[in-house]
């Protein structure tokens, strides 16, 4: 009986160290919105990289908790501002990427969604994201800026979800990422009022070691990558 | 009346100590990072209001809901045995091991715009679940709805069906005896079943936001509301989630106190 305790006692802690204990490669912070270039950045380069992804803000506020990672992007200049301020980051950051905001309509588009004034129809379900987050204060600044105050029914958490409803027809219309957009082969609306709302990516080494990731990025087959996924290059 | 105490064998005092550790630690952790100063203020902003509304609303609509729905059903679980039961009860359990996100999306999938069932409910009842008030009670429901059942249920078996044969040898219809007999002694476990289903909608996030979505005033509970300000404002989180914790801690110590001392 003692002996059988005493295995699985042994089984436990061998499973706990395991999960726990990390190989030595590389870890890359990334926003939401580079999740679907990993695989390719992965296959351009040697050695693995480890990828924590998620909103920037909330990557900034692991940094800050002390997680440890080698490079850190994010997917606008306010939040590496904040990496910037706290002395999080050991270099200046670098522009690698942009990413416009599209009106994007649901398939078969049941609301005959044809121009950013259709969006302040409340008989409509629109979508944008929640001021708090990037995508959603680049489209706060294009509401105020362009003077259409779109009537929408959720102010989604992440751009994903929101591109998610607008995939699955539960919303008409809303405000995504010209990236979210390509890779759910969701049809946009072409409005050159939209053009100026650019959000920018920037990459900063954390550790002060140059990162091959912002090399690759920044590389020719990088730039090839990035504007094949919708992003704009700088 | 109590046990007497008796002394606890050796080889749990360790495990127990690590699971009280696992528990109370994380909320130290956060009583330790509360912007205690500005509680106040942070928790009387009128987005913080909003949501408090939001989720007073869900959360208790939802409890109803579980009482109304759930009661019938743990009753039909209690006293009945069979393969359809077995299976019925995995059913009930499933949303406590689903992931919510999942449970939010199946949700979706069936009573969405374009869900299954769906179309014909907004047809119908004129109602749509998604982008509405009435789609975050439903979201809480799903989830809420096993702990309810479960409480019930347990309870239910644990008094077996004595007194219901009692009740009918002397005369008194199913109904009757369901009103005077099974309800009047299932009291207190209705009130530990509310407590535990309205804790849970209370703290529902994943599910919720996946149907309701996230609009101050419509569909933004604290959950949601905490989620959000942890991006730019990661204070008034910990302030909302302060207030989360005694507002449990509260209505579970009332109403387990009720239960406990049956």
């Amino acid at each position: 009986m003692r002996a059988r305790v005493a295995m699985w006692f042994a089984i436990i802690a061998t499973l706990l160290f395991t999960a726990c204990g990390g190989g030595s490669s590389r870890v890359a912070m990334a926003p939401s919105s580079m999740t679907t270039l990993t695989d390719e950045i992965d296959d351009a380069l040697s050695s693995d990289t480890e990828w924590v992804i998620a909103g920037s803000a909330r990557l900034v506020g692991q940094l800050a908790d002390g997680a440890s990672a080698d490079v850190l992007i994010t997917a606008d200049r306010e939040t590496m501002q904040s990496a910037i301020d706290q002395s999080l980051v050991a270099d200046e950051p670098i522009v690698i990427a942009g990413n416009r905001l599209v009106l994007a309509i649901a398939p078969g588009n049941p609301g005959e969604v044809e121009r950013l004034e259709d969006l302040t129809s409340a008989d409509l379900l629109l979508g944008v994201c929640a001021s708090e987050v990037p995508c959603g204060r680049l489209a706060a600044e294009a509401q105020a800026t362009l003077g259409i105050d779109i009537a929408a029914d959720t102010e989604e958490p992440n751009v994903r979800s929101l591109a998610l409803k607008i995939t699955n027809g539960e919303l008409d219309a809303g405000l995504i990422y010209a990236t979210d957009a390509a890779d759910l082969g969701l049809a946009t609306i072409d409005d050159s009022r939209l053009e100026g709302f650019v959000t920018e990516y920037l990459a900063a080494s954390v550790r002060g070691e140059p990162s091959d990731i912002t090399m690759f990025l920044t590389s020719d087959p990088g730039r090839r990558l990035l504007a094949d996924r919708g992003f704009t290059l700088p | 009346m109590s046990a007497p105490p008796r002394p606890t064998p050796k080889p749990l005092v360790v495990p127990a100590a690590l699971a009280v550790a696992l528990l109370a630690l994380p909320i130290v952790g956060l009583l330790q990072r509360a912007p205690w100063s500005t509680l106040i203020d942070r928790l009387t902003s009128p987005e913080i209001l909003d949501a408090i509304r939001v989720s007073l609303i869900v959360s208790i609509s939802a409890a109803v809901l579980c009482l109304l729905l759930g009661l019938p059903l743990a009753w039909v679980l209690a006293r009945h045995d069979g393969r359809w039961t077995a299976a019925l009860r995995i059913l009930v359990l499933l949303p406590m091991v689903l992931p919510p996100v999942v449970g939010g999306t199946a949700l979706l999938f069936a009573l969405g715009r374009r869900g299954l069932f769906g179309e014909w409910i907004d047809r119908w009842f004129g109602i749509t679940l998604p982008f509405t008030t009435a789609g975050a009670v439903v979201a809480a429901t799903f989830v809420a709805l096993p702990f309810f059942v479960t409480t019930i249920e347990s309870s239910l078996r644990d008094d077996g069906a004595s007194l219901d044969e009692a009740a009918a040898a002397i005369g008194a219809s199913p109904w009757q005896t369901f009103v005077h007999v099974t309800l009047p002694t299932l009291r207190p476990s209705i009130a530990a079943g509310l407590a535990l289903s309205w804790a849970r909608a209370l703290g529902e996030f994943g599910a919720t936001i996946t149907v309701a979505g996230s609009l101050g005033g419509r569909t933004r509970t604290l959950p949601v509301e905490t989620f959000l300000a942890l991006e730019q404002d990661p204070q008034t989180a910990v302030a909302v989630s302060v207030l989360l914790l005694v507002v449990s801690l509260v209505v579970l110590t009332v109403l387990r106190g009720r239960w406990l001392t049956r």
